[in-house]
C-alpha cells in the first residue's frame, strides 16, 4: 500500500475490533487483556485473534508481568501503531472533505 | 469506502476512545485513607483540648503523616499494576504528590520553624486541598470533583477568620464530607468497572 495514497485505508486497522483495540490504547498508556477486552466488547478468543494480527504487525507491543502472582499481559501502541493510526485516521478525513 | 461509511468510522473511533478515557485510573483509596488519618489527628487533638489534657500535639503527627505516605506508596504502586496507565493519571497523580509534598512541608517545617502559626495550618491546608480537587476535576471532566474544591476554599476562609479549638472540629468534618465521602463514591465506581472487566 502506497502511504501516501489517500484513497487506500490500511487493511490492518481496517477492521472493527483492530481498529476499536487502537483506539482504545490510543486513550491510554497501555492496558491489560481484560481491560480491553470490557473495552472492546468480544471474546477472549477473538480478541486474542486481533492482537496477534497488530502485534504481528507491530503496531501493539506486548508485556507479560504478574500482579498479585496472577499472569496479566500487558499492551501497549508502539510508535509505528500510533503513525498508522493516524495515517487512518487521515485517510477518513480525506474521504469525507473529498 | 464511501464519505458515510468513513463518517461513521471516525464517529466510532470518537466513541471507543472517549469511552476509555472515562476509564476509573484512581481507585480512591488514598483520599478514604488520608481523610480517615486527618479525622484521627483532628478528633485526638479536639477532644484532648477539651479534657485540658495538653500534650505535645505534633508528634501525633509524626506518627499519622508517615503512615499515609507509605500507604499512598503502596496504593500508587499496585494501582499502578492494576489500573490502566493514562496520561490525565499521571498528571493528576503528580499534581497530588506535588500538594502532598507541599502540605507536609508546611504542617512540619512550618510548624518547627516558627514560621506558621499551628492555628492556621488547617485553613492553608484546606486552600491546597481545594486546588488538588478543582485540578483533578477539571482534567477528569467530573464536576462534582472540582465542585469539592468551593467546599474547601469556603471551609478555608471560615477557618481563617475563626481560628480556635472547634477549628478542628470543622477541620475534621471537612475531612469527612470534602474527602473520605468522595474517596468512597470513587472507591464504589472503582469496584464496580473492575467487576465487570473481571
Amino acid at each position: 500500500m502506497n502511504e501516501f495514497d489517500y484513497q487506500q485505508l490500511d487493511d490492518i486497522i481496517h477492521s472493527r475490533i483492530r481498529l476499536a483495540i487502537i483506539a482504545v490504547l490510543i486513550s491510554v498508556d497501555e492496558a491489560e487483556f481484560n481491560f480491553l477486552k470490557e473495552k472492546v466488547n468480544t471474546t477472549d478468543g477473538n480478541l486474542s485473534v486481533h492482537i496477534r494480527k497488530l502485534e504481528e504487525a507491530k503496531y501493539i507491543t506486548v508485556k507479560k508481568d504478574f500482579v498479585d502472582r496472577k499472569p496479566k499481559t500487558i499492551y501497549a501502541l508502539s510508535n509505528k501503531g500510533k503513525k498508522a493510526f493516524e495515517i487512518y485516521v487521515e485517510r477518513l478525513e480525506r474521504l469525507i472533505k473529498k | 469506502m464511501d464519505e458515510k461509511a468513513a463518517m461513521d468510522e471516525l464517529q466510532f473511533i470518537k466513541k471507543v476512545i472517549e469511552d476509555s478515557k472515562k476509564s476509573m485510573t484512581y481507585n480512591g483509596m488514598d483520599y478514604i485513607f488520608w481523610g480517615i488519618l486527618v479525622i484521627v489527628g483532628m478528633l485526638i487533638q479536639y477532644f484532648s483540648l477539651l479534657d485540658h489534657f495538653y500534650f505535645n500535639f505534633f508528634w501525633i503527627w509524626v506518627v499519622l503523616i508517615p503512615l499515609g505516605w507509605a500507604f499512598s506508596i503502596y496504593n500508587g504502586k499496585s494501582k499502578k499494576e492494576k489500573l490502566p496507565r493514562t496520561f490525565a493519571g499521571r498528571i493528576i497523580a503528580s499534581v497530588w504528590g506535588a500538594i502532598g509534598v507541599g502540605m507536609t512541608l508546611l504542617g512540619f517545617i512550618g510548624t518547627m520553624s516558627h514560621g506558621i502559626n499551628p492555628m492556621f495550618i488547617s485553613p492553608i491546608l484546606s486552600v491546597f486541598l481545594g486546588t488538588g480537587y478543582y485540578i483533578t476535576g477539571k482534567i477528569i471532566e467530573v464536576k462534582w470533583t472540582s465542585n469539592i474544591a468551593f467546599g474547601w476554599w469556603t471551609g478555608a476562609i471560615v477557618l481563617f477568620f475563626y481560628p480556635g479549638i472547634h477549628s478542628l472540629l470543622i477541620m475534621a468534618l471537612m475531612m469527612l464530607f470534602f474527602q473520605t465521602i468522595p474517596g468512597i463514591i470513587i472507591y464504589r465506581k472503582y469496584k464496580k468497572e473492575q467487576e465487570t472487566i473481571s
